[in-house]
């Protein structure tokens, strides 16, 4: 059946709906995000090396795909729900973190590319992470293990044994391109150690 | 039985002789890819490469071919072959100045994508990083929905540009420039006036 009977729905109406587990909103309308569970372990790789990094400087909160962002002004009924994302210390209101949306811009956003995204589907995303003013943005390409880091007006990629920084949001925040991909090396070093087994 | 034999990869030399056949298809990794392609893309394809013909009577330094023009110049995959949607190859660079039958060998100095809705991002990506691996100097990224081109320059700057912006074809096509709202169509949603 067509979805001519689908229901318009607000940023504020998203926010109270039971489930919106997968979906974002776009322009009124649920949209479902992909994830293969390749994008979900890069994802749970990268959110936990950030939470180590954030957690140790009290920089601020690690948020995981499911982190509601309506934050996009000129696009008032677009929810966006980043990979990973993060928002540093003192600019959530009372430093609280909210139970339901976040209201203001993620300082850095993370986004893995599933196989079936879209490209257009994914510059339309990152057109509006830029218009609100995100001024970190990585681009996860698991297939060709290439990371595209967006600043605020600046595009660069980076790939095998590259080093990320955090710059300019956490500049201390450093990860080689190849550790975020799984690999037998990864594998390997998440074993527990065999040392004084019997 | 649910046994299904995956046909044997395509070479270069086969993809070449399917003639009418590969249409529309890249070959990648011995496997025919689909070029999504919608009337809208065509038409932006079209204009771009109307502009660089007429550029190019009064600047006649090389040629434009339009999507069906094969590529088989990437260093680290030999087998694959690429259809730029448009491309530009100096005449200086082709073997006795002309445009070969089949398969061009070397890579174009000039290679525009224009976005379809139905593209996938992994897909352009691989694209993408295949061209800078050819080192071609310079490559647009068209985007119909944004009306937005990204620009890549062989050292890895990436740059993009919007609806007001103007484009510069340097140093490929020196002196070619373009404003970027004038490759696309005017935007559905303005009233007509």
């Amino acid at each position: 059946m067509a979805t001519a009977t689908e229901r318009f729905i607000t940023a504020e109406a998203f926010d109270d709906l039971p489930n919106t587990h997968g979906y974002e909103l776009i322009d009124g309308h649920l949209r479902r995000k992909s994830m293969g569970a390749e994008s979900s372990w890069i994802q749970v790789t990268l959110g936990a090396l950030l939470v180590n990094h954030v957690r140790a400087g009290g920089y601020g909160f690690v948020f995981d795909s499911e982190c509601s962002y309506d934050c996009f002004p000129r696009r008032p009924n677009r929810v966006r729900k980043p990979d990973v994302s993060f928002v540093r210390l003192g600019r959530l209101p009372d430093n609280r973190i909210p139970t339901g949306s976040i209201r203001i811009a993620p300082d850095f956003v993370i986004e893995v590319v599933s196989p079936r995204d879209k490209v257009t589907v994914l510059a339309d995303k990152l057109a509006d992470y830029e218009s609100a003013y995100v001024p970190l943005i990585w681009i996860v390409y698991p297939s060709n293990r290439i990371v595209q880091v967006r600043t605020q007006g600046a595009i660069r990629e980076f790939g095998g044994r590259d080093e990320l920084t955090g710059d300019p949001v956490l500049p201390g925040f450093r990860v080689r391109v190849a550790d975020l991909f799984p690999s037998a090396a990864s594998v390997e070093t998440a074993l527990p150690s065999q040392d004084g087994t019997p | 039985m649910n046994v299904r034999l995956r046909p044997p990869p395509i070479t270069v030399e086969e993809f070449e002789e399917m003639g009418d056949r590969a249409k529309g298809y890249e070959l990648i990794d011995g496997r025919l890819r689909e070029k999504g392609m919608g009337a809208e893309s065509s038409e932006i394809q079209c204009e771009l490469g109307f502009l660089l013909k007429l550029w190019l009577r009064t600047n006649p330094i090389g040629k434009v071919y339009e999507s069906e023009c094969m590529y088989r110049c990437f260093p680290d995959h030999p087998d694959r072959v690429r259809k730029p949607d448009v491309s530009f190859v100096r005449t200086e660079r082709l073997p006795g100045g002309r445009s070969p039958r089949g398969i061009l060998e070397i890579p174009p100095d000039f290679a525009a994508e224009v976005l379809s809705p139905n593209d996938k991002a992994v897909e352009l990506s691989e694209k993408l990083a295949d061209y800078h691996s050819a080192a071609i100097p310079l490559v647009w990224v068209l985007n119909p929905d944004l009306r937005t081109v990204q620009v890549r320059t062989a050292d890895g700057v990436i740059r993009e540009f919007g609806a007001d912006d103007e484009l510069t074809g340097d140093p490929v096509l020196p002196g070619f420039r373009v404003r970027v709202a004038d490759l696309f169509p005017p935007p559905a949603e303005s009233p007509a006036s």
